[in-house]
């Protein structure tokens, strides 16, 4: 996994972008009342190059809107959001995105759904996508028994596996993940934390993540961003040592961080 | 080894147990029918008895059995040309919004034209052969077809169609690796629908091409027998097109489960 990747440069790839989003709105038509609902309102982020940030909020704080914001998939109405300065479009392949279900695709095994993106965006050859499949399916604690599994045959842990993989098969130098463990049980939660951990580790590149559970956000990142009424209501850096492992969560630095960062919620909702 | 024996013989149970119930019915029908004949003393051109009508099956299996393979052949082609006519529609529906809102009107048009209506223009247009009742099974069987497949492609994740995006997946990616895919088990829906029609399809349009001796069909048989009032074989002529209905049934069954069963079992289509 030391190699160059295909698609990005080694500089970038050593780096991972930068996300730069300045004035952001994001406003739905409510149908029932027939109002403008504001989304996202003039919300200013900076996500520095190569650092795992955790997007934190309560429900419809707007957190998933901005992800999909950044990925281009929810089109904004006002602002501008770049990536290493570049627009969105341009940056595309090199952005990977995990929904919060598996979204796989049904007819098709588990490897073959690895390989999708790369049959999707590359000009590499069946064996090539074949291989680098393999690699990462192992990575994720795939056995080969289960690759040709179709994936109604897979557990929910599985298919979850599976979707990470496949977003980390083109080797993005920026990951988005929209609450992708909020179906999981606590247990599994916690396994694949630790494996996203080591995953990101990895390869050092720039990661965004939503979520509405706080241990999760302490457990994964360097920076939370909290977030209330489509705006970042306070950024908070995560004083916990880098090298992670599941011991963390049962020390006393861990409780006491999670205290403070409960009590950032609690303010912002009472704002 | 005598391990795997033992499933065997319980999967064989658990495959002829659902079986039991309808087979009750269907014995219970027949004794129930046979007692009527006895009792109310039925003449047998009204209702021929259960033993009449197998023996007029067996004296007339060869002209059953060719009628048969004509409208099953018939029904088959039929029903071939809606699967494939009616995919192509479909995909093209997919396609374009200013297609659909054009044509769908005159696809329902297709499924509310009384058949029996313009079977006599398909003949006098077509003359009277095989090609007229495929054409009649294919405008009886297309609509389910269409309109399930249309929404199978049309009725995509929404999570899948962002993923598709996110890649900078073409147009054409997009419809060939993810639409007609996922389209697959609507079509069979469909098919399932149309595989009976396509067979009622063939028998009318056989009923209206008559007994010109050029064709001779279930429904061209069972014309002739009516004429003759020979109900018992008319009665055996009704069973054998039930048949092939559940022919038709089975073989798209068989089919999704096993080539197509990749496509279909996220759909769930085996709860039956």
């Amino acid at each position: 996994m030391k190699e160059v990747g295909f698609l990005q440069t080694a500089q970038q790839r050593r780096s991972g972008p930068a996300i730069e989003c300045s004035s952001v709105s994001v406003s739905f038509l409510d149908q029932t009342t027939q109002t403008e609902r504001k989304i996202l309102d003039r919300l200013d982020m900076q996500v520095p190059a190569g650092s795992v940030v955790a997007l934190l909020g309560q429900s419809g704080c707007g957190k998933s809107t901005l992800l999909r914001s950044i990925a281009g998939l929810q089109p904004i109405q006002t602002g501008q959001i770049t990536i290493n300065d570049q627009t969105i479009d341009a940056t595309r392949k090199s952005m990977s995105f995990v929904f919060q279900e598996p979204a796989l695709l049904p007819w098709r095994t588990a490897i073959e759904n690895v390989c999708l993106p790369l049959e999707l965006q590359s000009d590499l050859k069946r064996v090539e996508i074949q291989n680098r499949s393999i690699q990462l399916l192992a990575s994720v604690g795939f056995t080969p028994a289960d690759h040709d599994k179709l994936p109604p045959q897979l557990s929910g842990g599985m298919k979850m596996r599976a979707s990470l993989a496949r977003a980390l098969v083109t080797e993005p130098t920026l990951l988005l993940l929209d609450e992708p463990f909020a179906a999981l049980d606590d247990m599994l939660r916690w396994r694949l934390n630790e494996m996203l951990l080591d995953l990101c580790r990895e390869l050092s590149r720039t990661v965004l993540f939503v979520t509405h559970n706080i241990a999760e956000a302490i457990f994964l990142s360097q920076k939370i961003a909290v977030m209330h009424r489509g705006q970042i209501a306070q950024w908070i850096d995560n004083p916990l040592p880098l090298a992670r492992t599941s011991e963390l969560r049962s020390t006393t630095e861990f409780a006491q961080f999670y205290g403070q960062i409960s009590k950032c919620l609690a303010q912002a909702g009472s704002l | 080894m005598h391990k795997n024996m033992q499933p065997r013989k319980n999967d064989w149970i658990r495959f002829a147990r659902p079986m039991l119930p309808p087979l009750i019915v269907l014995l219970l029908v027949i004794a129930m029918w046979q007692a009527c004949i006895a009792i109310l003393k039925i003449h047998p051109i009204l209702l021929p008895s259960p033993i009449a009508v197998w023996n007029a099956l067996w004296t007339e299996r060869a002209v059953l059995g060719r009628a048969t393979l004509v409208t099953g052949a018939a029904a088959l082609c039929g029903l071939v040309a809606s699967i494939i006519l009616g995919a192509i529609i479909a995909v093209l529906f997919s396609q374009s919004a200013k297609l659909r809102s054009a044509l769908y009107p005159y696809v329902i048009f297709l499924q509310t034209v009384p058949i029996v209506a313009i079977a006599p223009l398909l003949i006098i247009w077509s003359g009277n052969n095989f090609r007229t009742i495929v054409l009649v099974s294919v405008i009886i069987s297309i609509f389910p077809i269409i309109s399930n497949t249309t929404a199978g492609l049309m009725s995509i994740n929404e999570n899948l169609r962002d993923l598709f995006r996110l890649n900078g997946a073409t147009r054409w990616q997009t419809l060939l690796k993810l639409r007609i895919p996922a389209a697959v088990s609507h079509l069979v829906l469909g098919t399932r629908i149309s595989c009976g029609l396509a067979v009622i399809g063939a028998i009318v349009g056989e009923f209206f091409v008559g007994n010109s001796g050029a064709y001779d069909g279930l429904g061209t048989v069972m014309t002739q027998w009516q004429g003759r009032q020979y109900t018992s074989a008319l009665m055996a002529a009704v069973l054998a097109s039930t048949l092939l209905g559940v022919c038709f049934f089975g073989s798209i069954n068989l089919l999704s489960r096993t080539l197509l069963r990749r496509w279909t079992l996220a759909a769930n289509l085996e709860s039956e």
